[in-house]
């Protein structure tokens, strides 16, 4: 089986254009990460041109919220730390940073001040703590070039807190592993330049990620749940970050992913013969990116962006 | 719909002072216009404008009920209906009741159990209590549901570590039943750690060395049920690494399970086989330079057993014969 191109790029196209139906209604709160998701799987398949970049920059800017000075998922919506890294990463896909002008310097503070005293991030000002947050925020300042020596320990002894015996990592020190916050912790580290850290525990998380592949070739996110597409980006990312992403079957996670294509409307589902949609879409892409395969666009497995847009941002720590 | 939403309507409200704030004209050629989505919609609208009013009501509140019972994710809904909870003077108590209609109503709605512990934050901060044992018997019914819901687990775990239940006899049985339903069941597993050992270090170390001992036993046991489940290897190996015990201690447990240790012609190997003591018991070998059999044991894993993780498996192999022919020469 091959990579429906073509079908995947339409399908990312027309989304946009559903404004019909309730579906789209219903993801209005995710509507700016869903822009992203689409984006980011459109310049994978090295076919950003489908989406018209002057349009997307004006809804970007138009989701900001001027009280906060964060981005919001849509206009009027309070900012939140998972719609204001997409805004970032769209703004950084498209070379456009400098559109933020006099934005900037309350960007930068709405994010800054979303870190806790144990060095955790709130999501917004209504305090849901999740080590998802502080890899967003962390990313945010990456991209913004503003990390500094305090927000980065502090992140970092978070994170590691999240680290769990089983080698794992959990939503907040304690919480059971899931593959999706061993992508965020790694993330995190990785994006700060502490994997060194993990000293001898490197091996038991490597392993504690290979362990995700099921028979059919799938990755799952907790021991003995099922196999889900998205995990392909969660578990690979991680074990890249690690250097062991060879430890899992690549052929096989491969022809998982294809077998979740739908071959008449073009996108990806979680798993075969499931609804698709823009997340798993983006997630299955860039799993194969990861892999090598298909010959898609290189990605950077820290950042979720492509490795030639990575190369731009400034790594910390920054010489002085 | 919550059951408030039963007894009192969006339409019991006037609404003629809020002008909805529409986003964008809609495209006229929307064919399968579903009527639920013009009604959304509208209430999407309303939103918009309370929010820029900042009202504080009775009809914001319900708007947010219904806004959250169409979509649970909606962070800026939650936030609001927060800040309206907080300035209308609601009965607090009614709050919590609608929140556990809601988590019936919606599993999958993961907000609501942070929204439910700033609740309960609340009610304290205003001198009052909260019964426990009801918040217990909520997230147990939940479980009941879907005994893996990792935001329920949170929750059970938010509640461990504030009222300080380590230990308790109810998180202890309930684990237990837990595990007894599904001896698999990583997220029970996963909470039993927390409860047993989360505060680790904290204890008088009699507590701590007694609570080792029983829970190593426990792994044993379960162990012995259903040898292939790693849930219970990995809550073993790591009551030894926090107590810092020396894993040598379970040699012969590893050889009664795991493949090629000459002990398989005692039972057959494809009943009792498992994974998770074959790796532990290579390294066992490793750690008591028994390098030959922890190179066989990597070796026939890579090859036979879990060929997926091949990489892996060689990668140890090499790794220890490596360091095998250093020490040689």
């Amino acid at each position: 089986m091959q990579l429906f191109r073509e079908k995947h790029v339409d399908y990312v196209k027309n989304l946009n254009t559903k404004t019909d139906q309730l579906e789209y209604w219903l993801t209005e709160h995710l509507r700016l990460n869903g822009v992203y998701w689409g984006l980011m799987a459109l310049f994978l398949m090295d076919s950003q041109d489908a989406f018209v970049k002057e349009e997307v920059i004006e809804f970007v800017l138009s989701c900001r919220d001027p009280k906060r000075g964060g981005f919001g998922p849509y206009p009027k919506h309070e900012a939140h730390i998972l719609s204001t890294l997409s805004a970032i990463q769209i703004l950084k896909l498209y070379n456009s940073l400098d559109r933020l002008g006099s934005f900037k310097p309350d960007l930068v503070k709405f994010i800054k001040d979303l870190q806790l005293p144990d060095g955790s991030f709130q999501g917004d000002r209504f305090g849901e703590v999740d080590s998802r947050f502080v890899y967003t925020a962390i990313q945010c300042l990456s991209i913004l070039e503003e990390l500094d020596e305090n927000i980065a320990s502090g992140a970092t002894d978070f994170v590691l807190r999240c680290l769990n015996f089983d080698g794992g990592f959990g939503m907040v020190p304690g919480a059971e592993s899931h593959a999706a916050q061993a992508f965020v912790c790694l993330g995190t580290l990785s994006i700060l330049g502490q994997l060194d850290k993990l000293t001898s525990k490197k091996e038991l998380i490597s392993s504690w990620l290979s362990e995700r592949q099921v028979a059919n070739g799938g990755l799952n996110g907790r021991p003995e749940k099922l196999p889900d597409v998205c995990y392909s980006w969660w578990v690979l990312t991680g074990m890249d970050i690690l250097g062991c992403l060879d430890w899992v079957d690549h052929d096989k996670l491969r022809q998982y992913i294809l077998s979740c294509q739908d071959d008449v409307t073009g996108g990806i589902s979680d798993r075969p013969d499931n609804q698709v949609d823009v997340f798993h879409t983006v997630f299955g892409i860039a799993g194969l990116s990861l892999l090598g395969f298909e010959d898609l666009v290189p990605v950077d497995a820290s950042y979720c962006l492509p490795k030639a847009v990575v190369a731009t941002i400034k790594k910390f720590p920054y010489e002085i | 719909m919550s059951s408030e939403m039963e007894t009192e309507s969006l339409n019991d409200y006037n609404w003629d002072d809020i002008e909805s704030i529409p986003i964008k004209e809609e495209a006229s050629s929307a064919l399968c216009r579903i009527m639920y989505s013009e009604e959304y919609k509208q209430q999407l609208g309303y939103l918009r404008a309370l929010l820029t009013k900042q009202e504080y009501s009775a009809r914001a509140l319900l708007l947010t009920d219904s806004i959250i019972d169409a979509v649970p994710a909606h962070y800026t809904a939650w936030n609001y209906r927060y800040n309206i909870v907080k300035n209308i003077d609601r009965d607090l108590e009614r709050e919590l009741v609608w929140c556990q209609e809601v988590a019936y109503d919606k599993p999958k709605n993961y907000q609501i159990w942070h929204y439910r512990s700033l609740i309960i934050e609340l009610v304290e901060s205003r001198g009052g209590s909260v019964d426990i044992s009801n918040e217990t018997t909520i997230s147990d019914d939940m479980l009941e549901e879907d005994s893996k819901n990792y935001h329920v687990w949170a929750y059970r775990k938010w509640l461990v570590r504030r009222y300080q239940l380590f230990r308790d006899n109810i998180e202890d049985l309930t684990t237990k039943k837990m595990i007894a339903l599904d001896v698999r069941n990583n997220s029970a597993w996963s909470h039993r750690f927390f409860v047993m050992l989360g505060d680790f270090g904290e204890t008088r170390p009699e507590t701590a060395s007694e609570t080792v001992e029983q829970e190593i036993g426990f792994a044993k046991i379960m162990i012995n049920q259903c040898p292939e489940n790693p849930s219970a290897w990995s809550y073993l190996q790591g009551i030894y690494k926090l107590a810092k015990k020396d894993l040598l201690a379970e040699k012969e447990f590893c050889e009664l399970y795991a493949v090629g240790a000459g002990k398989s012609d005692q039972r057959s190997v494809e009943s009792r086989f498992s994974l998770p003591a074959t790796e532990l018991l290579a390294r066992i070998y490793e750690v008591s330079q028994d390098n030959s059999k922890a190179s066989s044991l990597y070796s026939i894993l890579g090859s036979k057993y879990d060929p997926m993780r091949r990489n892996y498996w060689e990668m140890k192999r090499q790794r220890l014969d490596s360091a095998n022919s250093a020490t040689v020469s």
